[in-house]
């Protein structure tokens, strides 16, 4: 064990034992790669994002909810133009500001200003030099990023890196978590490719089997274990069993009935700004029939909460109940990516129209709202 | 980086390439693991014994002393061959290093 090397700077990071209620946003999917993996489809033929006023009125609002993190997706956030005044006002807000990167684009005066407000760096790492650039589209690509994180490291408090898991990626895990060290990162995230984007494009030719899913789990069990001392590292994934003995992980039912007495946060540990300026709950990609609001909206997003509640909650918890049955049910699901599976369950629901009743000075007034029907659970 | 972390490691990686791993081994390793996760048991080495063929694994960890369900399911595992405890912790001691002999896991 490497024990004496412990992490001196880590009260840099989020506290130990704060809370993280964390506002995931994707302000534009522009992006100044094609990456074959990439879930959100993120490309330089995007144009625009999303529109900052609304932006910093919403996220002020979910401050005052009990958020206080920013994780900053996208697309590249550093082709977001406004992305300077997003986080510096998220910042005066005192939340936590995390963005998501390839790490290509940050030699220039903008991005080293921008850095002031960033603490916490994800940076994009896809393998090896050639496989890097390969999945990533351009030649170069690892050595523009190896550029990127010398920069970051003098200029961002903590980062750290974030690989997306092929099915025969555990071969190459302890590379990747020593590669990490050496460049002196506190993170090191794996997560498993999602068959969502042009990452789907992947499904007809490669498969995520059990063989395979067990590796990955043992493999970054071990190197979990082995460098404690060293960095911190995270695998979405999950083991049946840990699912089983911890009923509240996939919803904290008992909260809904005190809500009153709560933050909105404590229901939704996670809410996603998509961007399309929806707010949905769980993960990016989730049905719209799920989505609580959109910053364009002429509303305190309390309101968007309270009519989420009213007339969704229901569906949603019949969701999380459904997924969290068939998981156990399921004896040759052992591991797998909570996330994804819920997220492609969401899409069961489909477009149909629905009244919602709004609420405040207009209450007796009832407006269509497109929205989604769950087609395939009722059929 | 230690040269024996390296070789843990290929060791390892050699030992998952091996064509006759079978699910259902791999599946038992996952779910000790995940039942670890949440017994408070912290892995913190792991052997070989024996030439040409392995025929011991050697596991070493640390266990918080209040946790003593991780050890009684041990007790009935037919492959355990020792436990070694040894109470630990400065200035209290607020834990076991416990090292965990198996036989017939392959």
């Amino acid at each position: 064990m490497t024990s004496n090397s412990c992490l001196k700077d880590q009260q840099t990071l989020p506290k130990k034992g704060r809370v993280s209620r964390v506002i995931q946003i994707h302000a534009s999917l522009k992006c100044n790669l094609t990456c074959s993996h990439c879930y959100s489809t993120s490309s330089p033929q995007h144009k625009g994002g999303l529109e900052i006023t609304k932006l910093k009125h919403v996220i002020e609002q979910l401050s005052t909810e009990g958020y206080n993190v920013i994780s900053l997706s996208g697309g590249e956030p550093f082709l977001y133009d406004s992305i300077a005044e997003l986080l510096e006002y998220s910042k005066s807000l005192r939340y936590f500001n995390s963005v998501t990167t390839n790490a290509m684009l940050l030699k220039s005066n903008r991005a080293r200003q921008i850095m002031k407000n960033i603490d916490l760096m994800a940076i994009s790492l896809d393998g090896k030099p050639d496989q890097h650039d390969a999945i990533r589209s351009h030649q170069g690509a690892f050595n523009k990023m190896i550029e990127g994180v010398q920069i970051v490291r003098d200029n961002v408090p903590n980062f750290g890196f974030i690989h997306t898991l092929f099915p025969n990626g555990w071969q190459i895990m302890p590379w990747l978590t020593e590669f990490a060290l050496e460049q002196k990162a506190k993170l090191m995230q794996f997560h498993p490719l999602e068959m969502a984007g042009r990452g789907a494009n992947y499904q007809s030719k490669i498969c995520f089997d059990s063989i395979n899913a067990h590796k990955i789990y043992i493999i970054f069990y071990y190197l979990k274990q082995y460098y404690a001392n060293d960095i911190l590292m995270q695998l979405d994934l999950l083991h049946r069993d840990n699912l089983r003995d911890n009923t509240d992980f996939f919803f904290p039912e008992k909260d809904i009935d005190c809500l009153d007495n709560r933050k909105m946060s404590s229901l939704f540990k996670e809410l996603i700004i998509d961007e399309a300026g929806d707010i949905i709950p769980i993960s990016h990609g989730c049905s719209k029939y799920f989505k609580i609001g959109n910053i364009n909206d002429d509303k305190p997003v309390v309101e968007m909460i309270e009519n989420f509640l009213q007339y969704k909650m229901t569906k949603l918890m019949e969701l999380y109940n459904s997924t969290y049955q068939e998981i156990l049910a399921d004896e040759n699901l052992e591991l797998f990516n909570w996330s994804e599976i819920i997220i492609r369950k969401s899409q069961h629901y489909g477009i149909h129209t629905d009244r919602m009743a709004s609420h405040g000075s207009s209450a007796k007034k009832e407006k269509i709202e497109e929205s989604y029907l769950n087609v395939d659970m009722y059929l | 980086m230690e040269n024996k972390n390296v070789d843990v490691q290929q060791e390892l990686l050699k030992h998952l390439s091996k064509a006759n791993l079978s699910k259902e081994k791999l599946s038992s390793i996952s779910k000790a693991i995940a039942s670890e996760n949440t017994k408070g048991f912290r892995i913190i080495d792991w052997r070989w014994l024996g030439t040409p063929v392995q025929e011991r694994f050697v596991l070493e960890g640390e266990l918080e002393l209040r946790n003593t369900s991780f050890l009684q399911n041990l007790y009935g595992e037919d492959t355990v061959k020792e436990i070694k405890l040894l109470r630990k912790g400065i200035p209290v001691h607020d834990f076991f290093n416990v090292v965990i002999e198996f036989e017939n896991i392959i």
